[in-house]
Formats: structure tokens, C-alpha cells, sequence
């Protein structure tokens, strides 16, 4: 067993020349990058501290490999006192073991991004639908306020207005909005492909989305692919768990510092089972495993960024059709009826309601100093803008005097 | 660099600035900006529970004052984000409540904060 550290750290070694090799034969990764996001204050700390432990003695002697229990005959007493173990363990297991992980993690996301297919080009009509989606919910924001009301106004007939306004002989209106048109635009582009794909398979049959390669639908075998990769760590996880019970059997590996229950005794401290008055606090190696897996993701995320983020804000514009997650499978973005729905939504919104950021730009900046209207009974009263008739005409132009 | 379309999907197709719940009172809202606000401050949150894992574990706190430590300095961490980087105005940043934005991402910082904690108690006390 003891002979098996050296061999362990070669692996090691070996595995993370494979793994450098095959991440900068990508080159989308700098090792100077990860080295310094390494904090050096921390490391220093536990460097001056083992050298102060080392200076007062503390260190048992090399002759006893592995924590003595104390000579306590009575099963029930536990050991209380922090036992140390030997420093062997902490070179050839504990480190190593560390590294292994990090490179193994390194590995698992070079595969991952090996295995995922490339990104299809999305269709014109459906950009520009995209892109005309984006203008309009601007529109529809707290943005909009920043413009006056006859001008956002102006800005929604623009994308929304119904056709017939003027002349009702052609399909096509000039006078409709720009979301009506490019749903029109939309229809007549699908209509036309729908007759070439027919053209193509030579009958009548209806278009399969399946095995059609021209209409981008929800083809399986990109779901295959997102699966290859979820795959490929599952294996890989339990490959190394199978090792690592392997190879590191048998002796306590680290103390973890928060007391544990006697329950998780035969889980944390597997081959050890004739040591039943350790504390429960020592574990064995396959703890060790867990807990670096599962906090080495925070130290990836930094390390590697988010693979995922960056990847959406780069290829943005060859995002292929089917990879949105959330829509159920089999559905097609349809440009022409999204485009016609946030037409219609864009008629129903009440300009009431809403503030105008512009228009109330002089109430904002002189708060109570604003003069009130006067309320004037009768008729002649103006009433968007407060304005009085010609009979109080003194009373409103002393009122612009004192504003100006 | 920043794409304009970067926030646009299928389900909702006016996208994440369509407020339309509180009338005449609409954010303005820049999506990309939020979003890299939060890879920031997730960078930052992660890089603190390691940093902290370090600490506890070379302090050689043991059970709970280590447990006390880490959410002492994850909330520490938090208060000075919100103090010097967002001048304490944490609705112009950020949608979330002061609970939800104090105590986010706290259980994945714990996880990389006990392996740290373990493995610097370890290499100082043990070996």
C-alpha cells in the first residue's frame, strides 16, 4: 500500500500533461491566468505556520506511519485528543489528490466543449424578427418615458397600425406598421420555402421537420450531444470514486473540523472499521473526494469563468433554433404569429397610465414652487394643458411671467 | 462587445425589460449591464468563501465557530459590496430583496469554504 504513492503521483502527473497539452492545443486557455488567480497571502500563512510547527517539534516520529490510538481499553471512551498524522499522507495523498481533481475538472470542460456541436446559422426573417422584438420592448420599458407622449405615440402606430388606412387594393399596405409588414414579410418568405422543400421531395407528403435539414426544427441528435457531455462527468466521477476506494484504502486521510454524528462512522470511514473509538471527525479518502468535488466548482467558475455566459454573448447571432431549454420540444419560433401578437399587445397598452418623463419635467424640477391651475368653471378651459380662455387671459400670462 | 440581442428568447418575445406591472412607474432597465453585475459579484462571493475557508481553517476553528466565521465575513463581504460599490442604494443595482442579495449564493460558497476549511485544518494542525 505504501509503495502505491509514488506510482499515484506519476498518474497524477501524467494526467495533467495530457490535460495541459490537450487544453492549450485548444488555446482557449492561459495558464499564468490560473495561477494568478491564486491568492499567494493564504498560501504564505500555511507555509510560515507548518514551518513554526515543524521549528517547536511537533512532529511525530517517522517510525509510526499511521495515528496511534490511545491505549484506552474501554470502547466507549473516545479519543478526544487531536491525533497527528504523518506527513506522508499529506504529500502523497491529500495534495495529489487535489491536483488530480483540478486537472480532472480541467479535462471534463475541454471534453464538453470538444463534444458540443457547432452552432447552426439562424434564418434572415427570423433575425430581423428578433431584433425587431428587442426595439419594440424598449419601447414598451421605462425607457419609453424618456420621450414625450405624441412622440411615443407616433413611435407605437409606427410598429403597430392596422392596414386599410388608405388604400385597400393591394395585400400589402404601406400604411400598416413595421410589425404588421414583417409578419406579412415572414409569411410569404415560409410559404416559399414551404414550396421548394415540396418541390424537392418530389410529392405531396407533408414536410417532416425530422429529417428535413432546410427547416430548422428540434433535432434529436443536438439533444444527444447535450448529453454526451452530463455523460461524460457522470463516468468520469465514478471511475475516479472507484479508484480512489482503490487505491487510498485503509487509512484516515484528514480530520474534518465539525463534529459528525456516529451515524456517518461507516460512511465517512471506510476500511477502518476496527478503529471504533476514532472520532467520527476522521475520514477517509473517499470524503475527501466528495468534498473536494464539490468545492472545486466555485474554484472552476473562477478560475475558467462561466463557459456557458460566454459562449451566448459571442455567438449570439449563429444561436441555432432548438436550444432554447425552456420552449417544450417541437416548437418553431413562428416569426409571423409572435410578430402579430406583440402588435396586438402594443395596441392595448393605456397611454394613461403611463409616465412621461418629458412632460412632467417641469413639475420634477420645481416641485411645490409648481403653480396650480386655477379651476374655472365654465367652458373654455383646455383641459390637457390648464390653460384658461380669453377671459382670464391677465391671470395665465402674469402666471408664464413668474415662470420665466 | 455588448450585443443588443443577447437577452432575447422565445417565450417571452418583448424580453426581460417588459415591466408592465406598475404602471407609471417602468424601470429602465439594461439587462446586460445586470448581468454582468452578477457575474462580478459572484466572482467576487466566491473568491471570499475560499479566502475565508483559509482563514477559519489556519485560525483552527473547529464546529461551530467556524460555521459562525464564515457567515461573520460572507455577510461582511456583502455589507461592503453594497457600502463602497453600490453607495447603498441597492434597488438601482440589483432586483432582489436586501435578505435575498445578503445571504445569495450562500450555499455554494459554503461548499468550497468546508474544503478549504478542511484542508488548510488540516495541513497546519495534522501534519
Amino acid at each position: 500500500m505504501r509503495g502505491d504513492g509514488p506510482l499515484v503521483a506519476w498518474i497524477g502527473m501524467i494526467g495533467m500533461a495530457t490535460n495541459l497539452s490537450l487544453v492549450l492545443w485548444n488555446s482557449t486557455f492561459s495558464l499564468s491566468f490560473l495561477v494568478s488567480t491564486i491568492h499567494p497571502l493564504p498560501l504564505i500563512l500555511v507555509f510560515h505556520l507548518s514551518l513554526l510547527q515543524t521549528a517547536q517539534g511537533h512532529r511525530p516520529p517517522k517510525a509510526m506511519p499511521s495515528p496511534r490510538v490511545p491505549h484506552h481499553h474501554d470502547p466507549l471512551v473516545r479519543t478526544s485528543q487531536t491525533l497527528l498524522l504523518d506527513s506522508q499522507i499529506r504529500d502523497w495523498v491529500v495534495l495529489p489528490l487535489l491536483v488530480i481533481m483540478i486537472c480532472a475538472g480541467l479535462l471534463r470542460s475541454a471534453v464538453g466543449r470538444l463534444l458540443r456541436p457547432s452552432p447552426k446559422p439562424i434564418p434572415n426573417v427570423d433575425a430581423r424578427a428578433k431584433s425587431a422584438l428587442v426595439r419594440v420592448s424598449r419601447l414598451r420599458s421605462g425607457a419609453g418615458g424618456y420621450l414625450s407622449s405624441g412622440r411615443w405615440e407616433a413611435r407605437r402606430l409606427a410598429w403597430s397600425a392596422r392596414e386599410g388606412g388608405g388604400s385597400g387594393s393591394s395585400s400589402v399596405n404601406n400604411n400598416a406598421g413595421w410589425l404588421r409588414l414583417e409578419a406579412n414579410r415572414a409569411e410569404a418568405e415560409k410559404k416559399l420555402q414551404d414550396a421548394m422543400l415540396k418541390e424537392n421531395n418530389g410529392g405531396g407528403d407533408s414536410i417532416d421537420p425530422m429529417t428535413n435539414p432546410l427547416l430548422p426544427g428540434m433535432d434529436p441528435s443536438t439533444m444527444m450531444d447535450g448529453m454526451k457531455g452530463n455523460m461524460a462527468a457522470m463516468v468520469q466521477n465514478m471511475v475516479m470514486m472507484q479508484g480512489i476506494s482503490h487505491f487510498f484504502r485503509g487509512f484516515v486521510l484528514v480530520k474534518v473540523p465539525f463534529p459528525l454524528t456516529r451515524g456517518f462512522k461507516q460512511m465517512f470511514q471506510r476500511g477502518l472499521y476496527d478503529l471504533t473509538t476514532l472520532d467520527t471527525s476522521y475520514v477517509s479518502s473517499v470524503s475527501w473526494y466528495f468534498l473536494v468535488m464539490f468545492g472545486l466548482r466555485a474554484f472552476f467558475r473562477l478560475a475558467m469563468g462561466d463557459p456557458l455566459q460566454e459562449e451566448a454573448e459571442g455567438n449570439e447571432m449563429q444561436r441555432e433554433l432548438g436550444r432554447d431549454y425552456g420552449s417544450p420540444p417541437g416548437a418553431q419560433f413562428d416569426a409571423a404569429k409572435v410578430l402579430r401578437a406583440e402588435a396586438d399587445n402594443l395596441e392595448l397598452i393605456n397611454v394613461r397610465s403611463r409616465k412621461f418623463k418629458v412632460d412632467e419635467a417641469e413639475k420634477n424640477l420645481l416641485g411645490k414652487r409648481y403653480p396650480k391651475k386655477k379651476k374655472v368653471k365654465g367652458s373654455g378651459e383646455d383641459v390637457l394643458f390648464g390653460l384658461t380662455s380669453g377671459k382670464n387671459k391677465t391671470s395665465a400670462s402674469s402666471k408664464h411671467k413668474k415662470r420665466d | 462587445m455588448i450585443d443588443p440581442m443577447a437577452d432575447i428568447d422565445h417565450s417571452s418575445p418583448a424580453g426581460p425589460d417588459n415591466m408592465d406591472g406598475a404602471d407609471g412607474n417602468l424601470e429602465v432597465f439594461d439587462a446586460s449591464a445586470y448581468r454582468s453585475n452578477l457575474a462580478k459579484m459572484d466572482k467576487i462571493r466566491s473568491f471570499m468563501g475560499i479566502a475565508s475557508g483559509c482563514v477559519a481553517g489556519v485560525c483552527g476553528l473547529t464546529g461551530l465557530a467556524g460555521l459562525v466565521c464564515f457567515i461573520v465575513l460572507h455577510m461582511a463581504v456583502n455589507l461592503s459590496l453594497l457600502a463602497f460599490k453600490m453607495n447603498l442604494d441597492l434597488h438601482s443595482y440589483s432586483r432582489e430583496s436586501m435578505f435575498a442579495f445578503l445571504t445569495a449564493d450562500l450555499q455554494k460558497c459554503a461548499m468550497s469554504f468546508m474544503l478549504f476549511w478542511t484542508l488548510f485544518y488540516g495541513l497546519v494542525y495534522l501534519f
